[in-house]
């Protein structure tokens, strides 16, 4: 295992400063408010959806995301006498209420810090709420102080799998998605467009869940899937676990978002290997496609060289994201990776993975150092001790980039303040071209 | 700012590393602006054997890292219900560390109303930032205002006192520690809001006798020109403010007046029964009285505004703006996406302004603007206070009639969340006692004409201009 610099992170640590992420509670809600016709229903104080809104959804890229992305949000709103009094009652009304007002095919109870204190017995209003109405709800099991956005994105599919699936016929050809969260994932609704596309060009027909249209028809035929795909070296892989547990649904865990020609077609081998594509038929559905990327990879390939030689790279971002570019940029680009700051926890049992992919079967003679890292502080104390002429990051290092370091910018990871991305996506074929393209217009100019 | 709390409260905080960074230091940022948000990042632990211990050593490490001037401490639900004894933290932390420690007791629940958190920030600040005045500087004016106006609003005012011979002190958004600590120094404290300052203008005339107005604000031609002379009245500008305001008038008149004759021109128009143009606005107590006034000026008619509060310190004002301009229509509730969409559509105002935070879906097919630009806006088109402000949101206004295609195309093409039966009944109807009251049934409209909503416009023999697309997949149990 190559030499990797842990440092202190997370929950020890006395103080934290402007962590990548929100907390569970934040986690699950925009997981919810990526599924269209899915109405979350929030069982908190009256500042949490506010705070998400404004923090994790803002800073994913901009928009306001469908109808509950904002202060549409159904809330019960909890104020000091349900402190003292409970505030199951609120919660009853609220649920009436919204099912009365709202066109929602599912809604999904999260409750904040509030009710988890104080005790309130959600499990029970919602299954009485069940008896009485059509529309079904369901409760995650957050709590803000549950853990990190991340653990909310877990524990909403634990509730989906729990108390919302059931048993299905699975059908030849349909494969799902896992591992893209929305929000945390800056890029969440371009790739899950991309990766769709690009699977379905072997056949495949792709349910990303998140950003459809019919999002809670794809949540329920989650089951009707012959396989799923985990696009992430963690988030995701124990949903997908509990799947194969619970409807014999076999997965597949790809370590990082493939980036760039080569990554992506060995990625679809797999996915072709395993569900038992004829290498023949793969190969012929791919070839123009690989081709006409090359093609645009040689348009680029100049201003590779004039904009960017052989520079030393960092990347600040989650895992999934950080391994596709490091190897995109540095096997195929020919840069130079000087360090990657990990900033999205994954657990302990994962990292030696994580590392190893970022630091195994790279072209370049020097490999990064590697750091699981989430303190703004640390970061930059980090981000001090490498030679870094682009920094891929959050817009957190936006201004530390040009005006401490000299170096070239961009945003790749949350927050993503200073960017709005709609379609944006650097997975797949032509991915890593509008990565550089996105990277190469930061400093175009005549010469 | 460090935040006592789960991870999750201060989310939305964490923009503060870009905050202002974009604006030039010509413009005025100070070089060395630096703002850092910080969690004690209460988990579990914490939860079930108290975060006080964790608290004390945030602040300590804080203290190392920066060396800031000040460390605001705000609470959280999650502290507060597991009892922290925060101030008993912080007066065993303060004699170790450099920073002012200024704790901020804003446990969400406590209140519903945002002002609640303003007060408990102003009151921090008043007992733990705020000096004893070493001199009285005869040429500083306090001006209290929120993270809704912007850095040409700084500019526009700033601009304006400078005439006066006088000296703005933004407060709190813009300033630094040493500025809010000479606050007790100043000649008098003027609002930007009525309301929003309301806890530190009464604490700074009761602790250092700083006088203070709250009455009116800047926004519109005839309220900057009084707003001016009630700064005049405390400073001993008298004569000065005459001159300014006539001099202002030469240069600001003419424009104002196309502002209106452009106005003029629209609503001959669109209503050419001789009808006003109305509009409708929304956000707190303190901008619906200075919009109300302003877009009244302008000559537009208020037909109705919402807000988030509404209490005891605006009534008074709130009598004099309706002798003067009228009565309208208004709906309080605490950002109630579903109440303000009911209301637009009752209501069907000319133009809609609004902050844009409601859902994807935007309730008119007519003109709509922005109700207000925010803190780090740089563009002089962004003013809205004093003169120049008068012309570039009025501008705002009127470019918002000049092109009706963006809310038109959303409103027409995104599917509505409400069902039907929504649209007929009163905006208020889930307030419990009027359930009760109302046994469930909608009570007749307040406002205006209703529509089923899920009609087809093309078969039905009533259907005129507001009628969109069939709308609404369900249907509700009172339709």
């Amino acid at each position: 295992m190559p030499e990797a610099l842990l440092e202190n992170e997370g929950t020890e640590l006395n103080v934290l400063e402007s962590p990548r992420h929100s907390c569970a509670l934040g986690g699950a809600y925009v997981t919810c408010i990526g599924i269209t016709g899915l109405t979350p229903v929030l069982h908190t104080g009256p500042g949490c959806s506010w705070a998400n809104f404004f923090g994790l959804v803002a800073g994913s890229g901009g928009g306001v995301l469908g109808d509950f992305g904002a202060m549409q949000t159904p809330c019960s709103y909890l104020l000091e006498k349900n402190v003292v009094f409970g505030g199951e009652e609120k919660l009853k009304d609220l649920l009436d209420s919204t099912d009365k007002l709202l066109n929602s095919e599912l809604m999904v109870v999260i409750p904040g810090c509030i009710p988890k204190m104080i005790g309130d017995d959600m499990q029970r209003v919602v299954s009485d709420y069940n008896q009485t109405h059509e529309v079904p709800a369901i409760l995650v099991e957050t709590a803000g102080f549950t853990g990190n956005s991340y653990k909310g994105y877990e524990l909403f599919f634990d509730a989906v799998i729990d108390q919302y699936l059931k048993p299905s016929k699975v059908k030849k050809g349909r494969v799902n998605l896992l591992g893209i969260m929305p929000c945390q994932h800056v890029f969440w609704k371009g790739d899950l467009r991309a990766i769709k596309e690009t699977i379905e060009l072997i056949g495949l027909k792709v349910n990303t869940i998140f950003g459809d249209i019919q999002g809670v028809e794809c949540l329920r035929s989650i089951p009707e899937a012959e396989l799923n795909i985990v696009i992430n070296p963690w988030l995701g892989v124990e949903a997908a676990k509990k799947l194969e547990e619970k409807f014999g649904t076999p997965f597949i865990v790809q370590q990082g978002l493939p980036v760039g020609p080569r990554d992506t077609e060995a990625f679809l081998r797999r996915i072709g290997e395993k569900v038992g594509i004829p290498e023949e038929k793969l190969r012929k559905s791919l070839d123009r496609t690989v081709k006409e990327s090359w093609k645009f990879f040689n348009y680029v390939g100049v201003g590779l060289y004039m904009g960017l030689t052989d520079s030393y790279f960092a990347v600040v971002s989650e895992s999934n994201i950080a391994i596709g570019l490091v190897r995109y940029l540095t096997n195929d680009c020919g840069l130079l990776p000087s360090v990657v700051i990990l900033t999205d926890s994954p657990p302990e049992e994962y990292r030696e993975g994580i590392i190893k992919k970022l630091t195994e079967n790279l072209s370049s003679s020097e490999k990064p150092d590697v750091y699981f890292e989430i303190d703004a502080f640390k970061i930059e104390n980090i981000l001090d001790r490498y030679p870094s002429m682009v920094i891929l990051g959050s817009s957190m290092e936006k201004y530390i980039a040009s005006e401490k370091y000299n170096a070239m910018h961009l945003s790749v990871s949350w927050p993503a303040f200073d960017r709005l991305l709609m379609r944006r996506s650097y997975f797949g074929f032509l991915g890593g071209v509008d990565l550089l393209e996105d990277l190469l217009s930061k400093i175009a100019r005549p010469f | 700012m460090l935040s006592h709390a789960p991870i999750g409260c201060s989310v939305s905080q964490h923009t503060s590393h870009e905050l202002f960074r974009h604006i030039p230091v010509t413009d005025g940022r100070p070089e060395n602006f630096s703002l850092h948000s910080l969690s004690t990042n209460l988990t579990e632990k914490e939860i079930v054997y108290g975060g006080a211990e964790k608290l004390k050593k945030a602040l300590v490490e804080i203290d190392n890292r920066y060396h800031p001037k000040a460390i605001f401490l705000m609470t959280s639900c999650a502290s507060g219900i597991i009892g922290d004894d925060v101030e008993g933290a912080v007066g065993e932390v303060r004699p170790k560390v450099g920073a002012k420690i200024a704790p901020i007791h804003c446990e969400g629940f406590r209140s519903r109303v945002l002002q609640t958190g303003y007060d408990a920030m102003w009151h921090a600040i008043l007992k733990y930032i705020v000096e004893e005045p070493k001199k009285k500087q005869e040429d500083l004016v306090n001006v209290t205002n929120m993270f809704s106006y912007t850095w040409r609003d700084k500019a526009e005012i700033s601009r304006l006192l400078r005439k006066l011979g006088l000296r703005a002190n933004f407060v709190p958004e813009f300033a630094t520690v040493h500025e809010l600590e000479i606050m007790s120094e100043a000649a008098v404290t003027a609002p930007l809001c009525i309301t929003f300052g309301d806890y530190i203008m009464k604490g700074l005339e009761q602790q250092y006798g700083v006088p203070y107005f709250r009455e009116i604000v800047p926004m519109g031609i005839h309220n900057t020109d009084e707003w001016l002379r009630h700064i005049a009245e405390f400073t001993g500008k008298e004569h000065v403010v005459e001159e300014v305001i006539a001099e202002e008038h030469k240069h600001i008149g003419p424009k104002f007046e196309a502002l209106k004759s452009d106005f003029e021109d629209i609503r001959k128009k669109l209503k050419p029964n001789g009808e006003k143009l109305t509009a409708i606005g929304a956000v707190g107590q303190g901008r619906v009285i200075a919009h109300a006034g302003f877009l009244n000026e302008l000559g537009l008619e208020v037909s109705g505004a919402c807000a988030v509060d509404y209490d005891s310190l605006a009534t008074d004002v709130f009598d004099g703006l309706i002798k003067e301009i009228g009565d309208f229509v208004m709906l309080i509730s605490t950002f109630q996406a579903a109440d303000y969409v009911n209301m637009f559509h009752k209501l069907d105002p000319d133009l809609i302004l609004q902050a844009p935070f409601k859902g994807s879906k935007f309730e008119t097919q007519k003109a709509m603007g922005t109700i207000h630009f925010l803190r780090g806006d740089n563009h002089p088109s962004r003013t809205q206070v004093g003169y120049n402000g008068a012309i570039a949101y009025g501008n705002m206004c009127l470019r918002a009639f000049k092109n009706m295609a963006l809310s038109k195309l959303i409103s027409d093409t995104t599917e509505d969340p409400y069902k039907s039966w929504w649209y007929d009944v009163d905006p208020l109807y889930f307030v419990k006692e009027n359930l009760q009251a109302a046994k469930l049934q909608p009570p007749k409209g307040l406002i205006g004409k209703t529509c089923n909503r899920d009609c087809d416009p093309s078969a039905c023999g009533k259907a005129d201009k507001k009628c969109g697309p069939a709308r609404g997949k369900g249907v509700g149990t009172n339709a």
